[in-house]
């Protein structure tokens, strides 16, 4: 699914990833850990390619990331959800509407939106907070709704870059069964984190980074060798 | 999942309809900047309509005088008018003439008049019309040189004046018009800044999430253009009260305006907003826009 050949990517004369090689398969739950500054965002933001690749070779499906047009990169987008720290859900809008959002943009029709958006919601545990604001759900609903809108369009991989940053230890073991109930259903998640205890609790494959370097990619692993 | 024709069709339908949407709701998040912008708007496409209509009318107007106008040459008492007469058919430019000589002029003016007995104080006359307007004034002078002609006689110092007039205007509109104009772009920018700024975080989402570049610049280069689509339609009324006063003062110089210019300086004018304002929206989607 996601294929990694000897990537490098530098921004000017900082290294931010070096000669980085791995596979992620379909269905895979995968833990990215290190300090912050490891290259655990780049190698996300190298995967819907918010970055382009500087040396080497990133794979998302059969597609060579690189090589993507500006104008196509919003296809490949399409086929990935991504879960943000601080949630960026939209203030003033319901949990309905910030998961609808994104589909009224891309022109799905309102019958078949509303489907989707309770199927996400209910998936996610807040069927009866449709209506509810940001700013009346706590911060580990926010994160709910924000997971429900990544998974809204049904894709094939998951991204999640410090899903729990923000969220107390309770919370952040909440979203991640969350998370695991959906890589269940058939989804590949990749989460980026450096929240010891998250990783220790779900023993999935870590992939573990320092200044830039794959250290260490053990299946089931924990936090630290 | 397979879409047919129709899906396909009218999801596009849904993505248009979502992206005037989007642009209705940029426009009532930018609140009173909106009457600032239309009304500098409106006010800048006025005076450069009122300028273009003034400028359009004018050359209409010399077009007609250049027609319109002849020379009239008034000759010495003892000059043969047969042989002026040959000597002005003779000018290049020149293309028909008519003689009035001094006894039928008498007789007219005695009979307007009602005077009858004077001696008649009238020249021979020849009115010239030119085939070529714009060398009124050479023809005017090369007339004036003739043997047995006494004075030249045509509408050079109203066109003189009109033309001066005409450029001093069209300076002034120029130099206004292009401030404004500068002014509104920079106005128009702005605003669109402000609602890239407002609107990062729906932007940042529409992005992740893989929506089309164009649904984000769409509504904001829409909003720029209704800007400009306002102002010209509010500049139509001024602009009616403008071509009408060129009509009424070129009316007192005994030419009828068509009015000609209205229609095409409208849609100069459209154009000219629609560009301005999709212009300043297009600057600040180029600068502060990352898609």
């Amino acid at each position: 699914m996601i294929r990694f050949l000897n990537v490098t990517q530098k921004y000017g004369t900082i290294t931010a990833l070096r000669d980085a090689s791995f596979d992620i398969d379909i269905g895979e739950f995968v833990f990215f850990v290190g300090p912050s500054g490891a290259g655990k965002s780049t190698i996300m933001k190298l995967i819907y390619r918010e970055e382009v690749v500087t040396g080497g070779m990133v794979l998302v499906g059969r597609v060579d990331v690189s090589k993507l047009k500006p104008h196509q990169v919003p296809r490949l987008r399409r086929r990935m959800g991504i879960v943000f720290q601080d949630f960026k859900l939209l203030p003033g809008q319901s949990a309905y509407d910030n998961v609808a959002y994104v589909l009224r943009a891309l022109g799905v029709a309102p019958t078949e939106i509303r489907k989707r958006v309770l199927g996400a919601l209910k998936v996610v545990g807040l069927i009866d907070k449709v209506d509810a604001k940001p700013e009346e759900l706590s911060g580990g609903e926010q994160q709910r709704v924000g997971i429900a809108r990544a998974i809204v369009n049904g894709p094939s991989l998951v991204i999640a870059d410090e899903p729990t940053g923000n969220l107390d230890p309770q919370t952040s073991i909440e979203i991640m069964n969350l998370l695991e109930q959906i890589n269940q259903r058939g989804t590949t998640i990749m989460v980026c984190t450096h929240n010891q205890q998250v990783v220790n609790t779900m023993r999935k494959r870590v992939i573990q980074l320092s200044d830039g370097n794959i250290v260490r990619d053990v299946p089931l692993g924990a936090y630290n060798a | 999942m397979s879409l047919t024709v129709a899906d396909a069709i009218s999801t596009e339908l849904r993505i248009t309809a979502r992206i005037f949407q989007e642009t209705w709701g940029g426009i009532l998040r930018s609140g009173w900047m909106n009457l600032v912008i239309i009304v500098t708007m409106a006010a800048i496409l006025s005076i450069f309509g009122t300028l273009l209509a003034f400028v359009i009318e004018t050359e209409l107007l010399f077009e007609h005088m250049g027609t319109g106008f002849e020379i009239s040459a008034y000759l010495k008492p003892e000059a043969k008018l047969e042989t002026v007469k040959a000597n002005v058919l003779r000018q290049p430019g020149v293309a028909r003439i008519q003689v009035v000589t001094r006894e039928s002029a008498w007789n007219e003016m005695k009979q307007a008049l009602d005077i009858s007995n004077m001696d008649n104080p009238l020249p021979d006359t020849i009115h010239i019309k030119s085939n070529a307007p714009e060398r009124l004034a050479t023809l005017a002078s090369q007339i004036e040189q003739l043997d047995g002609v006494e004075e030249v006689n045509y509408a050079k110092q109203l066109i003189q004046r009109l033309r001066s007039f005409s450029n001093l205007i069209s300076a002034i509109g120029l130099v206004i018009a292009l401030f404004l104009g500068a002014m509104t772009l920079f106005v128009i920018s702005n605003t669109i800044h402000l609602l890239i700024e407002a609107r990062s975080r729906e932007i940042e989402i529409l992005r992740m999430m893989g929506v089309g570049n164009w649904f984000i610049r769409l509504p904001l280069l829409f909003q720029g253009s209704f800007y400009g689509l306002s102002g010209a339609l509010i500049a139509y009324l001024p602009l009616l009260g403008a071509v009408y006063t060129i009509g009424e003062l070129f009316g007192k110089l005994q030419f009828s305006t068509s009015g000609y210019s209205l229609n095409i300086v409208f849609v100069i004018m459209l154009i000219m907003g629609v560009t301005v304002g999709a212009g300043g929206a297009a600057n600040s989607i180029r600068k502060y826009l990352r898609v």
